[in-house]
């Protein structure tokens, strides 16, 4: 069992409000925790984001035995001008293999963003 | 969860609060958006629901030549008695915009009316009438030089002129009259000649027509001893011309006349008054052939 520590970053995105923009996807055989995510306003007024986390697991023998959905680690959340927003610190996420991560935000380009995780393989 | 920078407070929102697009209509109240908040020259028309502008939301003579449609503005819009002569163009308007017989004397200028303007139905001057003129022809004149065009008969021509000379009568002395010694007595003329006018009453000529008159008299007076016999001529009972005859021999009758011409006004009046010195009484002769007449026309 090896662990890798990552960092995934983007400048501006998503190229177009309401349609979420992909941050990372976990690779096959791998597990990833997530340790942090800043999501940083760079427009000159306030905005909102949200993060989804899109996974694709299904069937495990747990008590409900369903299959996983996409979740929102966030929605509409508001970032004002000149500012950032901290998520997932102190507490962690795991990913599983073909989980994703996407964000959107309200105004197009206006989202920075940065992941820091590490992959278990 | 942290925030980095600044944290999204209840505080009221500013404009920076706010992403660019993001404030819908739904987020508007209803007239809720005042002048105020619409910046100079944005509104355009498709902002404007058709027939939604109302005389309530335009200025005072806001509506200039540029914002009517050609052709636009017809008769309904014009109140009554407001388009004056400013707002009618030079040559504008022509026959087809005057009402069947509307101009009145008083809408032609003084001297306007040309002998080039009159139809040839209408006296022009410009045709001899290569005929005689009769009574029923017209002539025209400035009736009292009052300015009044008139007609008139050219009978009435030569009553004026005097051609008929009229006022006329005639009369005779019909049987002897007795003339009383050295008596200025007047002369009857029983029977009228002519007297069209009526003019001659009472063996006298009242012309009920002012002017100038020609008139003759003849008295015949009858033999008898020498005298003197004489013819009196009366402008209202005043003598005015005073005729003697020669002194007669015995046996010889004697015509006394004088023709003469005066002025007279339409109610003066002219008698004839004969006398005689021969001692006693004297006839003068009447009858359809002996001369004691008393005629007279008007000359003018």
């Amino acid at each position: 069992m090896a662990n890798t520590f990552k960092v995934a970053t983007f400048a501006a995105e998503p190229a177009s409000a309401g349609t979420p923009y992909v941050m990372y996807t976990i690779a096959g055989s791998t597990t990833g925790v997530v340790l942090g995510l800043i999501l940083t306003n760079i427009h000159t007024s306030a905005v909102t984001a949200e993060v989804e986390l899109v996974s694709t697991t299904s069937n495990r023998s747990v008590a409900n035995n369903t299959a996983n959905g996409t979740s929102f680690l966030v929605k509409d959340v508001s970032i004002p001008a000149g500012s950032s927003l901290e998520i997932l610190s102190g507490g962690k996420v795991v990913l599983e293999t073909g989980d994703v991560l996407r964000i959107d935000c309200s105004v197009a380009d206006k989202l920075s963003g940065t992941l820091s995780l590490m992959e278990i393989t | 969860m942290a925030y980095i920078g600044r944290t999204p407070t209840n505080a009221a929102l500013t404009a920076a609060d706010l992403a660019d697009g993001i404030v819908s209509t739904a987020k508007i109240a209803a007239d809720a958006v005042t002048d105020a908040k619409i910046a100079d020259d944005v509104v355009g028309t498709e902002h404007l629901t058709a027939n939604e502008v109302d005389t309530a939301a335009l200025k005072g003579d806001a509506v200039t030549g540029a914002e009517l449609a050609d052709n636009a503005v017809n008769s309904e819009h014009y109140t009554d008695g407001s388009i004056d002569n400013a707002h009618i163009a030079d040559d504008a308007i022509d026959s087809e915009h005057y009402a069947a017989g509307s101009i009145d004397t008083a809408h032609i200028a003084d001297g306007q009316i040309t002998t080039a303007k009159l139809a040839g139905a209408v006296f022009t001057g410009a045709t001899d009438i290569g005929a005689a003129i009769v009574d029923a022809d017209l002539f025209l004149m400035d009736d009292g030089a009052g300015g009044t065009i008139r007609k008139t008969t050219a009978a009435r021509l030569k009553t004026y002129a005097g051609g008929g000379n009229t006022p006329q009568f005639s009369a005779r002395s019909s049987t002897n009259q007795t003339i009383a010694n050295n008596t200025l007595t007047k002369v009857v003329f029983g029977t009228e000649v002519f007297d069209p006018q009526s003019v001659y009453a009472d063996n006298r000529f009242t012309p009920a027509v002012a002017g100038n008159y020609f008139m003759t008299t003849s008295i015949r007076f009858a033999d008898g001893a020498t005298y003197e016999p004489v013819v009196q001529v009366r402008l209202n009972g005043t003598n005015i011309y005073w005729v003697t005859g020669t002194i007669t021999p015995s046996s010889q009758y004697v015509n006394v006349g004088i023709g003469f011409a005066i002025t007279m006004d339409d109610n003066d009046y002219v008698e004839i008054y004969a006398r005689q010195n021969s001692g006693g009484n004297l006839a003068i002769h009447g009858g359809t052939d002996v001369g004691t007449v008393f005629n007279g026309f008007k000359i003018t």
